[in-house]
C-alpha cells in the first residue's frame, strides 16, 4: 500500500481509490507525532528554520489544513504545499530540541498565528451564511407561530370560556417565547467551532 | 457630507469602545424603539455615501453587529465618543443612513478601499463564532507544548502528510468507515441511507425504514463514521427500557463499541458514550444533568414515543443540546399527520412551517391521516426523513414454514408435571414472604423447567432439596418429586427430537433452542450418546469461544444446542431450521430466536418447529403466540411494535410472564386456564389489530407497497 502512488495519482487524475486507501488506514500504519527534525540536503542551500502546523476542525465544518512557515534568516514565508517543500530534501534526522530553541521561533510563531487567524476568519464567513439561514428560518417560524396564536386570542373573544381560553393561549405564547430562546441557544452551540491545532514538525535545514 | 430632503428621524449616537473592538453596538431604549419593526437576526442595510454595510440586528440582546462597519470606523480613525449621525428617510424606511464627522475626501478614499474589496464574501457576523481571545489562547497552548523527538524517516513524514490530505479528500465524497465493517452485514440501502444522513441531512434525520430493514445498523454506521471523522465525542442513545441491553449487545457485537447502560448518576460523568432508557433520562434528576451537557450525537430509538409535543418525552428531547440527531422509528405516523410534523420539528425546527401552515397545506380537513398533497410533502421531507421499504429494497425474506409437533407425554411424565404444578400452586402465595419458603421466582422457574425437561427438573429439585434453610416438609416434598423424576425413562420430547433429527432433518443444520442450561446439558449428552454431531452455545462463553463454536457448527457439526442468552445478537442464517425445544412465555424471546435465522441475508426457506406438550401450559402458549399474534409468521421486529399497543400494564414483557404464572396458580382446571389465557389473547389480538391499522395507514401516507 504505497501512499505516494495514491497521492500522485489523485493529484494527477483527481481520482482516489478509497478502498486501497482505507485498507492501509485500517492496518493502523498512519500516525503523525509532532517532532523536532533537521532536514538534510546534498546541494548548497541557505540554512532555513521552519515550523509546520496542522489545524483540524470538526465543527461546524470538517476540515484539516497544514501550513509551513519558513525563515531564511531575513524574513518568514508561508508555504501551503508542505510536501513540495519537503521534496527538496533527501533525508532527515530527529533532534532533541524544543521550538523555543530555534533562533527565529518568535517570527515563525507570529506568522503562523496570523495565518491561523486569517483561516478562521475565512471559515467564519463560510459558515455564517448557513447559520443565518437557520437562524432566519427559526426566527420566521416563531414569529409566525406567535402571530397565529395572537390571532387565535382575538378570535376567542365571543367564546363562553373566553378567560380560560385566553389565559391558555397567553401561556402558549409565553412557552413559544421560551422555546425560541432555548432553540436559538442550541443553534448557536451547533455552530460553535471546535478545532485542534498541533505542531506537526519543526526544525532547521542543513547541508548533509 | 450627504444631505437629505426627506429625513424622518435623525439622532446622533456616540461610538463606544465595545463597538470599536467587537463591532457590537448596544442599543439604548430610544434606539430600540427605532429598531422595533425589525426582526431578530434580520440583516439591515446601513448606507454610507451609497455604499451598503450589512448589519445584523439582535433583538433578543438589544444590539446590532457589523464587523465591516467597525473596520470602516477604524480606518477612518474614529475613536470612542465620536458622534455619528443616524438618519432614517421617509422614502426608505427599511434602511439607515450614516454620516461621519470626517472630511468628505477622506471618507471617499476609505470607501473606495472597501469597494475594491467588494468581490470578497460579505463580511458579517451575528453570532460569537471564534472569539479572537479563544484562538490566541489556543495557539499559546500549542506553542508551550514541547515536542518529543521521534525516529521517523523523511518518507514516513511525507506519508503522514499524504495521509492527512487523502483522508480529507475521502471524507468529502465517501464514507471512511466502511472498510473496517467486517462483522456487520450491511446492505446497499443502508449505505445509501448513511450517505444521505451525512451528506444531505447534515447529521440530523428521521430514519423511518420499515420493520426489519436494519435501522440500528444504519445508526451504528453513522455513529462509527462520525467517530472516525472525529466529529463526534459525546454520544447519547435513548431507547425504551426493554431495549437498552439489546442496543448494548448489538453495538458491542457488531461495532465493538463499549456503551454502558447508565442507571446511576455517577456513570454520567464517567462515560462519553451512554445508553439510557428514555423514561429514566427524562426523570427530574437525570434530565437536569443531561440537559446541562452538550452532546455531539443523540440517537432516539422507537422515536414514535415523541409524537406528541405536549409530552415530557418530547420536551426533554427537544431541549437536549446536540450537533447531530437521529430519530429511529418504523411508524412515524400513527393517528395523525401532525405526529410526523412534530418529529421533523425536532430534527429541523421550523422547516415545515408553523403547525397551522402545515395543517392547511398538507392535512386533509376530515381525515387527519390523509395528506392533501403527498408528493409535495415527500419533497419537503426529503432532506429530513429517510424511509426504505421492502418493496424498494427488494429485500423480501424467504417464506417461513411453521411445524407444530404434538407431544404425548407418558403417564409418568404427566404425573410428575401435575404434581409439580400442584406444589407450585400450593406454595406460590403461601410461602413467598417467609424466609424458609421458596420464592415466587424459583417456583416460576420450576414450573417452566417442568415443561422443558423432567431431567432438568430433576437436577433442580435435587439441589433445592439440599437447602437446609427451607421448611422441612417442603424439602421432603421436593425430595419425593426428585425421586419420581429419577425413575422416569427417557422423556418423550427427547425421543421425538432424536427421531426427527435422525430421519426428517438428516443432513440439515439445526439449531435447538432451550431456555435452560440444565436442559441444554442433558440434550448435549443425550444426542452425543446417539452419535449425533453436536456443539453447544451459551451465555457463559467468552466471545472468542462463541466464535469458535459458531465456526464448528458452520463447518462440520449438524446441531447447535443453544440457550436464549447465548444466541442474542448472533447471525446464524447459514442454518435454516430451528426447533423450539421449550417455549419461552415471553414472546420477545421467541422472536429473538426466529431472528437468528430468518433475517436479511437468508436465502432459503426457513422451518420452525414448535413442540406442544399435551396437558401442559405449553399447549395454550403455542396457541396464544401462534394464533392470536401470529408471531411465527411476522417479520422480526414487529412484535415490539405490537406490545407497544397493549394496555400499559402489559407493555413490560416480564408482566406477561407473571400473568401466565398467575393463571397457572389460580386456576387448576385446564378449561379455566384456557379461558383466562383467552382473555390475555384478546388483549394481544386487539394490539395486533391496532398495529395492522397503523401499518396500513403508513403505507398509504408514505407510499410503501
Amino acid at each position: 500500500m504505497d501512499l505516494k502512488v495514491l497521492y500522485d495519482k489523485y493529484r494527477q487524475d483527481g481520482v482516489l481509490d478509497s478502498s486501497e486507501f482505507l485498507l492501509g488506514e485500517n492496518s493502523g500504519l498512519y500516525s503523525m507525532e509532532s517532532q523536532a527534525i533537521t532536514l538534510l540536503s546534498k546541494s548548497e542551500k541557505t540554512p532555513l528554520e521552519f515550523c509546520c502546523l496542522g489545524i483540524e476542525m470538526d465543527r461546524p465544518l470538517r476540515e484539516s489544513h497544514e501550513v509551513l512557515a519558513v525563515h531564511d534568516g531575513k524574513s518568514v514565508k508561508i508555504v501551503e504545499d508542505v510536501l513540495e517543500f519537503l521534496d527538496n530534501y533527501h533525508s532527515m534526522e530527529a533532534i532533541e530540541e524544543t521550538l523555543e530553541s530555534l533562533e527565529h521561533s518568535k517570527p515563525l510563531r507570529d506568522e503562523l498565528d496570523k495565518w491561523s487567524k486569517s483561516l478562521f476568519l475565512k471559515k467564519k464567513k463560510e459558515v455564517h451564511k448557513q447559520f443565518l439561514e437557520d437562524a432566519d428560518r427559526l426566527s420566521e417560524y416563531y414569529h409566525l407561530s406567535c402571530s397565529e396564536l395572537s390571532h387565535r386570542k382575538k378570535s376567542v373573544f365571543f367564546h363562553n370560556y373566553y378567560f380560560e381560553k385566553e389565559a391558555r393561549i397567553r401561556e402558549e405564547i409565553d412557552q413559544l417565547r421560551e422555546e425560541m430562546r432555548e432553540q436559538e441557544e442550541l443553534l448557536t452551540l451547533r455552530y460553535l467551532p471546535r478545532f485542534e491545532i498541533k505542531v506537526l514538525f519543526f526544525g532547521r535545514t542543513q547541508k548533509g | 457630507m450627504e444631505k437629505f430632503q426627506d429625513i424622518a428621524f435623525e439622532k446622533e449616537i456616540p461610538l463606544t469602545d465595545h463597538f470599536l473592538e467587537n463591532g457590537i453596538y448596544q442599543l439604548d431604549f430610544d434606539l430600540r424603539t427605532l429598531f422595533a419593526h425589525f426582526r431578530n437576526h434580520q440583516t439591515i442595510d446601513f448606507v454610507i455615501s451609497g455604499k451598503v454595510f450589512p448589519v445584523t440586528y439582535r433583538k433578543d440582546h438589544a444590539y446590532f453587529i457589523s464587523l465591516e462597519l467597525k473596520e470602516m470606523c477604524q480606518r477612518l480613525g474614529l475613536e470612542a465618543g465620536a458622534r455619528v449621525r443616524l438618519i432614517r428617510r421617509h422614502s426608505d424606511f427599511q434602511r439607515f443612513y450614516l454620516s461621519f464627522p470626517v472630511q468628505d475626501q477622506r471618507l471617499e478614499r476609505v470607501l473606495n478601499e472597501f469597494r475594491m474589496e467588494a468581490d470578497l464574501p460579505r463580511f458579517q457576523a451575528s453570532f460569537d463564532w471564534v472569539e479572537e481571545s479563544v484562538l490566541s489562547n489556543r495557539l499559546d497552548q500549542v506553542w508551550k507544548k514541547t515536542a518529543k523527538p521521534t525516529n521517523n524517516s523523511l518518507d514516513s513524514l511525507k506519508d503522514s502528510l499524504r495521509y492527512r490530505f487523502l483522508h480529507q479528500v475521502l471524507e468529502e465524497c465517501d464514507l471512511v468507515g466502511l472498510q473496517g465493517l467486517q462483522s456487520v452485514e450491511h446492505f446497499p440501502h443502508q449505505i445509501r441511507t448513511v450517505r444521505k444522513v451525512l451528506f444531505d441531512c447534515a447529521g440530523r434525520a428521521l430514519l423511518a425504514d420499515e420493520v426489519g430493514l436494519g435501522k440500528t445498523v444504519e445508526a451504528g454506521i453513522v455513529m462509527r463514521e462520525y467517530l472516525l471523522r472525529k466529529q463526534v465525542h459525546r454520544i447519547l442513545i435513548l431507547t425504551p427500557a426493554s431495549l437498552t441491553s439489546q442496543w448494548q449487545g448489538e453495538l458491542k457485537g457488531k461495532f465493538e463499541f463499549d456503551f454502558p447502560v447508565v442507571d446511576h448518576p455517577s456513570q454520567l460523568e464517567d462515560s462519553a458514550h451512554i445508553i439510557m432508557s428514555l423514561d429514566l433520562a427524562k426523570s427530574k434528576f437525570f434530565s437536569k444533568k443531561l440537559l446541562s451537557q452538550n452532546f455531539d450525537l443523540v440517537i432516539v430509538d422507537e422515536a414514535h414515543k415523541l409524537k406528541n409535543r405536549k409530552t415530557l418525552n418530547y420536551r426533554f428531547v427537544k431541549a437536549l443540546s446536540s450537533q447531530f440527531l437521529l430519530l429511529l422509528t418504523a411508524t412515524p405516523i400513527q393517528n395523525d399527520l401532525i405526529e410526523l410534523y412534530n418529529l421533523v420539528h425536532l430534527i429541523s425546527p421550523g422547516s415545515l412551517g408553523t403547525m397551522e401552515q402545515f395543517r392547511k397545506r398538507f392535512i386533509h380537513p376530515v381525515n387527519k391521516k390523509l395528506p392533501i398533497n403527498p408528493e409535495l410533502l415527500k419533497r419537503h421531507l426529503a432532506s429530513h426523513m429517510i424511509r426504505n421499504s421492502r418493496m424498494e429494497t427488494q429485500l423480501q425474506l424467504p417464506p417461513r414454514r411453521v411445524v407444530l409437533k404434538e407431544v404425548d407425554p407418558s403417564p409418568q411424565e404427566l404425573e410428575v408435571y401435575n404434581r409439580l404444578t400442584a406444589f407450585v400452586r400450593e406454595n406460590y402465595y403461601l410461602v413467598s414472604r417467609s424466609a424458609q419458603g421458596i420464592n415466587q421466582l424459583t417456583l416460576m422457574l420450576l414450573q417452566k423447567l417442568a415443561a422443558s425437561s423432567p431431567w432438568a427438573l430433576r437436577d433442580s429439585l435435587d439441589n433445592l432439596a439440599q437447602k437446609e434453610d427451607l421448611f422441612h416438609d417442603i424439602r421432603l416434598t421436593l425430595d419425593e418429586m426428585a425421586r419420581e423424576c429419577h425413575e422416569l425413562a427417557t422423556p418423550t420430547k427427547f425421543q421425538i427430537t432424536l427421531k426427527y433429527l435422525q430421519e426428517e432433518l438428516k443432513g440439515e443444520k439445526v439449531i435447538l433452542f432451550t431456555q435452560f442450561r440444565s436442559t441444554q446439558k442433558q440434550l448435549m449428552k443425550f444426542l452425543e450418546n446417539h452419535q449425533l454431531e453436536v456443539v453447544d452455545f451459551h451465555g457463559e462463553m467468552t466471545t472468542k469461544k462463541k466464535n469458535k463454536q459458531i465456526d464448528k457448527f458452520r463447518q462440520d457439526k449438524q446441531i447447535l444446542v443453544s440457550t436464549d442468552c447465548g444466541a442474542e445478537g448472533w447471525n446464524l442464517q447459514f442454518a435454516r431450521c430451528m426447533i423450539n425445544f421449550d417455549l419461552p412465555w415471553n414472546p420477545m424471546k421467541v422472536e429473538q430466536r426466529i431472528g437468528r435465522i430468518h433475517r436479511l441475508g437468508q436465502t432459503r426457506d426457513v422451518t420452525i418447529i414448535n413442540y406442544c406438550m399435551k396437558g401442559t401450559i405449553e399447549e395454550h402458549i403455542v396457541e396464544l403466540l401462534g394464533q392470536k399474534i401470529r408471531l411465527f409468521e411476522r417479520v422480526v421486529g414487529e412484535l415490539e411494535m405490537i406490545l407497544g399497543y397493549m394496555d400499559s400494564e402489559w407493555r413490560k414483557e416480564e408482566n406477561l410472564e407473571k400473568k401466565i404464572m398467575e393463571i397457572i396458580v389460580k386456576h387448576a382446571s385446564p378449561e379455566e386456564q384456557r379461558k383466562e389465557l383467552e382473555k390475555l389473547g384478546k388483549g394481544l389480538l386487539k394490539a395486533s389489530r391496532a398495529y395492522e391499522q397503523v401499518k396500513k395507514a403508513q403505507n398509504v401516507l408514505l407510499g410503501d407497497a
